[in-house]
């Protein structure tokens, strides 16, 4: 038989059971991104020296290589060298691959973001008195956000996609199941079409939640 | 009230102020005019430091800052005792009418959000925005958004507010709403400080003008002696051609 009907719908049930792994490392690396991204966008916002040039150093790294190798670098080749990091689990190191690689990129949207702000605002939070951090909490943060959002949710789906990278430090997410499942019954177009379908629905859901979203924001001032 | 002397300001190697003198009294209003460029709006920028002047000494209400070594604790201070209505209004988008008067007393008098509400909305009352305050600044005309400015203006605790010319952005229709605005206020005992270009109006409301000119106060005194009995030529050939054009 071509296409094994049943086994194909009696894999969702298997595969679905680590949907919850797979959510937990994409909305963890998605708050670890956001705070990082925000983080260094302000830095480089602000020009504060030394952490300016530490982290162009690191976006130009994690933007310039492959996400999986980053994966093999922080999991199998660093704790080579500092022993320290033996004690990282594979979901750990999947999550901070996650992070890191994600956030070259947010936070040169977010930087971009904090800028689209004018200089006119900015003047005036401070010829009323306010600091520094005053002007950025009420100021430019409220606007950067609102302009950085349909980024944040684009980089959102490349974060769960990247979560399929799991099953290659042995993670038994939604894609490590459906691997083992497929080394099993030798049925691999069932497993990946199940995995295919399963990231199609996410994705697609979480896409018509982030336009609605969107769709709120744009008129919110 | 307002005291400066030898202020001075440059930007790379261009000497715009070159060393300003001038003295403001409480509840006074001066016009500051002058050519295009000579450094009208960086005077006003330096005075609450948002360009940092050179050297040059300015004190305020009892808050007195030598330019040339001004530490930032003391540079929150002065700006406390100052505030700005710009040319192109520079409201926060992401507030409303209300939260944007709210905003100086909120944030950074501290006073309790619904006392500051009660004196915003009484401000906005005052400009003439009282059914607006819940609109966000992209649906205001500029007129009303400059009329918000002014009433975010009054709203810190200012002593001296600075306005560079606050209708030089507008179409002529809106001038007018806006003018009527600082005309009251020049009547209660605020202390302002007016960078125009509108000469009649200037003429009407200040106490006293001054002329800038090459980065330095070429002429000063009362309306009349501007307008009318000034010996310097310079000063009566602007003023001339400004009222005309
Ligand atoms: N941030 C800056 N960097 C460099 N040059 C500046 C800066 N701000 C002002 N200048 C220069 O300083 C001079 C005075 O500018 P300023 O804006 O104070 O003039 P102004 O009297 O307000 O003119 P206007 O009537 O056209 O508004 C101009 O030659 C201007 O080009
Ligand atoms: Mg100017």
């Amino acid at each position: 038989m071509l296409f094994d009907i049943n086994n194909f719908t009696g894999l969702f049930p298997i595969v679905l059971s680590s949907l919850g792994l797979t959510s937990e490392i994409a909305l963890l690396s998605l708050i670890g991104t956001f705070f990082l991204s925000l983080i260094i966008a302000i830095i480089r916002y602000y020009k504060i020296p030394i952490l300016t040039q530490f982290f162009n150093v690191f976006i130009t790294v994690f933007r310039a290589t492959p996400l999986v190798v980053e994966l093999f670098m922080i999991f199998f080749a660093l704790p080579c060298i500092f022993p320290a990091l033996k004690a990282m689990t594979p979901f750990q190191a999947v999550v901070l691959s996650l992070i890191f690689n994600t956030s070259s990129f947010m936070a040169e949207s977010f930087r971009a973001a904090l800028e689209s702000v004018d200089r006119g605002q900015i003047e005036a939070c401070y010829s009323l008195g306010m600091t520094k951090r005053q002007a950025m909490l009420r100021v430019i943060l409220p606007q950067a956000f609102v302009v950085a959002v349909p980024s944040i949710g684009n980089h959102f789906i490349g974060i769960i996609k990247g979560t399929a990278l799991g099953f290659t430090v042995g993670l038994a997410d939604v894609m490590g199941t459906a691997k083992m499942e497929a080394a099993l019954s030798l049925r691999f177009f069932e497993a990946y079409l199940c995995v295919t379908v399963v990231y199609l629905v996410i994705v697609l859901a979480v896409e018509f939640v982030l336009r609605l979203i969107e769709r709120r924001l744009a008129n919110l001032y | 009230m307002l005291k400066i002397s030898k202020l001075t300001k440059s930007f790379n190697g261009l000497n715009v102020l070159k060393g300003v003198d001038l003295t403001l009294e409480s509840g006074k209003v001066m016009a500051v005019i002058g050519p295009s460029g000579t450094g009208k709006s960086t005077l006003l920028r330096c005075i609450n430091f948002l360009e940092r002047p050179d050297s040059g000494i300015i004190e305020i209400d009892g808050v007195k800052i030598d330019a040339s070594c001004a530490k930032s604790s003391e540079i929150y201070r002065l700006r406390r005792k100052t505030s700005m209505v710009f040319q192109n209004y520079n409201l926060f988008r992401n507030m409303t009418a209300l939260e944007n008067v709210m905003e100086p007393m909120v944030t950074v008098q501290k006073i309790d959000k619904a006392s500051a509400r009660e004196k915003a909305l009484e401000l906005l009352g005052k400009v003439g925005l009282a059914e607006k305050s819940d609109f966000y600044p992209r649906k205001m005309s500029g007129g009303q958004q400059q009329r918000v400015g002014i009433a975010r203006a009054v709203a810190s605790d200012a002593k001296v507010i600075l306005f560079d010319e606050p209708t030089s952005s507008l179409d002529p229709e809106l001038t007018g709403e806006v003018l009527e605005v600082i005309r009251r206020l020049a009547n209660t005992n605020i202390t302002m400080l007016i960078v125009t270009h509108e000469m009649k109006f200037a003429r009407e409301i200040a106490d006293t003008m001054i002329f800038l000119e090459g980065g330095l106060v070429a002429g000063q005194g009362s309306p009349s002696e501007i307008f009318e009995h000034s010996g310097n030529e310079r000063i009566r050939k602007f003023v001339s051609m400004a009222m005309e054009g």
